[in-house]
């Protein structure tokens, strides 16, 4: 039997490929990631575009009320017909500039499971900037669970992505069994049961984590949820092709270009 | 990332921290990348420190720092060379470019490429990390997600393959003659 020796080990080193540092790629790869590290969290798509418009009007209906909620995010106020319930999701409205606002979405989704206290951080921060930007606007405690739902959905998905790649079964296990129960989480439950399809492309997580098909699982979430790209590190296939590795640019509703 | 090895408070590194973290240790990841992926590794890099600062709250310990970009440039190239359906191939191929292009005896550099493709991939990527990126054994266990003592054992036995291919123990016979003939 050979031991390994310094002779061994020179023939390695012989052969590595590269061996001189390149200044100028690097000092591009910083211009480009500084700016990008100035970019603030933004929000995603459009999605929040009914319950921000929805927002508007009950703050508009509910009158002095929205004035006097401004010290807790509670107001009491729940869908007054199907119609709203329809359209804003079931459960309490939320003031989204109340300043107990951040700790009210801590307290409603944390019943929904996150593989790690640093994912689970990362969609309260975006959830919380995100939805408080706008003052007077408001959102339905189930719509809010159904944004957390997605948030989880995606940290899972990367567990498991990682997991596969690292080929630790326990955790690929884990993190299938969780995916497989997503379906039946109360914050899709009650989404599902106003919009059957809400959560439908729940069915292809679940067909590509079972298929072991990275590619899939990165496709449907891409289609479908647009994960922060921080909650998928290890799943880059579930950025959409084209779209920053970091948040889309958030635009100013009021500056007259756009909105969400 | 292991959450045990995360640093335990919610700290955010400022941002000029973090831009000494990329000046220190961006080169070396470039070159581990260029190693691996050739000219994609600048757009490449970009992701390793877009991750890392998305990341910043769960870097691990200063002193695994490198470590952990390695993990993350790693995971990256897996991405990459599975998109590009080529698997191992495409770095085997560049490795071989870029070293019998430039080297002073290619039939041995051939030779040990070839025994080192025979390794299976992460025993092969410990041999790599630990001797072409330079990192401690238990820095390269952080970059392949393994516990430090299962990074020792499996590399040492790595190694130990390596030396005893044939092709390899040949070389190792040649060298030692005085005027080696040619393979």
């Amino acid at each position: 039997m050979t031991e390994w020796t310094d002779d061994h080990a020179r023939l390695v080193a012989d052969v590595n490929p590269v061996s001189e540092h390149e200044s100028l790629p690097v000092e591009r790869a910083w211009v480009r990631l500084s700016r990008e590290m100035k970019i603030p969290r933004a929000n995603r798509r459009s999605r929040k575009v009914v319950f921000v418009g929805i927002g508007v009007a009950l703050a508009v209906a509910a009158g002095g009320t929205a004035a006097a909620s401004v010290l807790s995010s509670h107001t009491g106020i729940y869908a007054k017909d199907r119609e709203d319930r329809t359209l804003g999701g079931p459960g309490e409205r939320l003031n989204t500039s109340g300043a107990d606002f951040r700790a009210v979405v801590a307290q409603e989704t944390a019943s929904i499971p996150f593989p790690s206290a640093a994912a689970r951080k990362d969609s309260l921060d975006f959830q919380v900037g995100d939805l408080s930007r706008d003052s007077d606007s408001f959102v339905s405690t189930s719509a809010l669970r159904g944004f957390v739902a997605n948030d989880a959905i995606c940290s899972w998905s990367d567990t498991w992505a990682r997991a596969v790649d690292e080929r630790d079964t326990a955790q690929a296990a884990q993190a299938m069994d969780v995916l497989d129960a997503a379906s039946h989480w109360d914050a899709v439950r009650t989404l599902q049961a106003i919009e059957a399809d809400r959560f439908g492309w729940l069915a292809g997580v679940e067909r590509a984590v079972h298929g072991t098909d990275l590619k899939a699982l990165g496709s449907v979430l891409a289609r479908h949820v647009y994960c922060l790209p921080s909650l998928v590190p290890d799943l880059p296939q579930a950025i959409p092709v084209g779209a920053s590795t970091t948040d889309p640019p958030f635009v100013d509703p009021h500056s007259g270009s756009g909105g969400r | 990332m292991r959450r045990a090895q995360a640093q335990s408070t919610d700290e955010e590194m400022s941002e000029s921290a973090f831009e000494e973290l990329f000046r220190r240790t961006a080169p070396e990841v470039h070159a581990y990348l260029r190693r691996r992926i050739g000219a994609e590794s600048e757009d490449l890099l970009g992701e390793v420190f877009v991750i890392a600062w998305n990341r910043r709250r769960d870097l691990p310990r200063p002193e695994l720092h490198r470590a952990w970009l390695f993990g993350v440039a790693r995971r990256l190239v897996l991405v990459h060379l599975r998109k590009q359906r080529q698997s191992n191939q495409a770095a085997v191929d560049l490795a071989r470019q870029g070293v019998l292009a430039s080297s002073a005896d290619p039939e041995r550099d051939s030779v040990v490429l070839r025994a080192m493709e025979a390794l299976p991939e992460r025993d092969r990527e410990l041999i790599r990390l630990t001797i072409w990126e330079g990192l401690t054994t238990a820095e390269a266990a952080v970059a392949v997600a393994m516990r430090p003592g299962a990074a020792r054992v499996r590399l040492h036995r790595a190694r130990r393959r390596l030396a005893n291919d044939p092709s390899i123990r040949g070389l190792m016979t040649r060298d030692r003659r005085p005027n080696h003939a040619p393979l």
